[in-house]
């Protein structure tokens, strides 16, 4: 199974770029034969769009974008697109008896959207993941802008590509125990996860050596899509990377460049691609 | 204000006086607050400054007993203007010659804060704020904000309702010029300038604001209720372009449901439209 992590650029509120970005990147990697592309979380509306989300008009308008960019890849064959963006459910959705629950169930006040991951295949969204971890500590302020996926009852979202089973898991799900001990009873062989990992010095060793013991603890292999670029006063460094059940590193895209960084994953899910050097701290700051 | 000054140890507060609505508001407020020994005003005058601004703001300071003085700010703004004079060769005067005003002024009230220890209190209105029609380290600088959540026709009925009680000392008198109030409001920044040169009329403007600002309603929604499309795009347009100057300004006393503060966390750098 080939499957590409579109490190890239998101622009907060250019719905219109960020999907086209991101459709370009998907059907580049399409062409060079990958299954499944995996963009990092809100890639769709950039991160962190803040008060924003709590706007109906904005989440309309990210409904419409998945859309578009779900009809500009229908002709992709076999192509996978995981993706982050915020999702309030539509009332009438045809969704399963779970997601009909949450949809229904919506607060007077306060957040209405989820932090979600859907998997877009030939024009249609075959499922949507809603993070249950949601950060309210240091930058982040997720409390404020979403609905816990765990809150609302929802569960984890895995999904068969080439006979191999993937586990979708979005960020701070992945710094604590439970998400993934779901997506892996629920039979994930790789867990696939998207961020907007904010950049500190140190940080990308950091991630690499907490999703280290993640993927040790369960014994699965892992692969970590950031975000890169520069909004108001964070930095998100890329440095997306793969791991092995054994928490070892066997891929890493550069720090804060772009890059689609292209893995090879065997039949257990053992990821292999090139690996780009860490920087050092100076070159860092 | 009394416990942002008190509890922050302030001996005392400074208001630039302008002889218009909202720093004779602040003003009001401030001797209400901390008592007139407590409170001291600068009026700095250009050539832009009507008469009966000078005149207004001299007699609401002294009405009320706190010490007042002036300075005439052209000498710098000439200093400034043949300072930048070569670079500046060929150009067009625009907003640039008027915001230097603005942060001459500034720059003076900090002064004299940094020399006497007392915090300057800023006199900007949340229809001000929210459009950006103010100028950063300028009548931005200071220490509080104090109207920075009061939309300024919620500002002129603050002033009326003012003006008909009597004040914690028993004062019965209208301690606002009536002339203040009534004349159209004016940054005074060129010559026969008036807000609404730059901006809707108040009672439009903030009602458009109320609706975006404290609704979360864009544009359709807005113009749904009755506005003008063309208006309500330049006011939304204005508050998206004012985002990283609210980000610099001093904090405040937040009294609606929404004020530009911790309740308000929108990013400066946004492509989104609405």
């Amino acid at each position: 199974m080939k499957l590409v992590v579109a490190q890239f650029n998101a622009v907060v509120g250019d719905l219109a770029g960020n999907t086209r970005r991101i459709a370009q990147i998907a059907r580049q990697a399409h062409a060079e034969g990958a299954h499944v592309v995996l963009a990092p979380e809100l890639a769709l509306c950039g991160y962190p769009p803040e008060d924003q989300l709590l706007r109906p008009a904005f989440l309309a308008a990210c409904a419409d974008a998945l859309a578009v960019l779900a009809r500009e890849l229908a002709d992709c064959t076999g192509l996978h697109l995981i993706v982050g963006h915020p999702w309030r459910p539509a009332k009438r959705q045809a969704v399963d008896d779970d997601l009909r629950a949450a949809s229904e169930w919506e607060p007077q006040h306060g957040p209405m959207a989820f932090n979600a991951a859907s998997v877009i295949r030939e024009g249609r969204v075959l499922g949507t993941y809603a993070k249950r971890e949601l950060p309210n500590d240091h930058v982040f302020d997720e409390r404020r802008h979403f609905r816990s996926g765990r809150d609302a009852g929802l569960g984890p979202l895995v999904l068969e590509v080439q006979g191999l089973r993937l586990g979708l898991l979005v960020c701070e799900d992945v710094w604590t125990d439970e998400p993934a001990r779901l997506a892996c009873a629920a039979g994930a062989q790789l867990l696939c996860v998207l961020n907007a990992s904010p950049f500190h010095l140190g940080k990308a060793a950091e991630r690499e050596q907490r999703m280290a013991r993640l993927a040790r603890a369960h014994a699965v292999p892992l692969v970590y899509a950031n975000l890169v670029g520069g909004q108001d006063e964070l930095v998100f460094d890329g440095a997306s990377f793969a791991l092995d059940a054994q928490g070892r590193v066997q891929a890493r895209a550069g720090a804060f460049v772009e890059q689609s960084l292209a893995l090879h994953c065997d039949a257990a899910g053992a990821p292999a691609g090139g690996v780009e050097p860490l920087p050092e701290l100076e070159s860092q700051a | 204000m009394r416990d942002y000054v008190g509890k922050n140890g302030f001996a005392g507060v400074i208001i630039g006086l302008s002889g218009g609505m909202d720093s004779a508001l602040v003003l009001a407020l401030a001797v209400d607050a901390l008592g007139a020994a407590r409170v001291r005003t600068l009026m700095m005058p250009s050539p832009y400054t009507a008469d009966i601004s000078l005149l207004d703001a001299r007699e609401m300071a002294q009405d009320l007993g706190v010490r007042h003085e002036e300075i005439a700010i052209e000498p710098l703004v000439d200093a400034f203007a043949a300072a930048l004079q070569p670079q500046f060769v060929g150009l067009t005067p625009d907003t640039t010659e008027e915001n230097l005003q603005a942060r001459i002024r500034g720059t003076l009230l900090m002064a004299l804060s940094n020399k006497t220890g007392w915090i300057v209190l800023t006199t900007g209105n949340k229809s001000e704020l929210a459009t950006g029609y103010c100028t950063l380290y300028g009548d931005m600088a200071g220490g509080f904000a104090v109207i920075k959540d009061v939309y300024k026709t919620l500002v002129y009925r603050l002033a009326r309702w003012r003006n008909r009680r009597a004040g914690p000392d028993g004062r019965a008198v209208p301690v606002i010029p009536e002339r203040i109030i009534t004349r159209a409001p004016s940054a005074e920044l060129r010559p026969q300038q008036t807000d609404q040169d730059s901006l809707p009329p108040y009672e439009e403007l903030d009602a458009i604001l109320a609706r975006h600002v404290e609704g979360d309603e864009a544009i359709d929604a807005i113009v749904a209720a009755g506005h003008e499309r063309a208006v309500v795009e330049q006011v939304l347009r204005l508050v998206r372009l004012g985002e990283y100057k609210r980000r610099q300004a001093p904090v405040g006393v937040r009294i609606t449901p929404r004020a530009f503060g911790r309740d308000w966390r929108q990013p400066i750098t946004t492509k989104f439209r609405a």
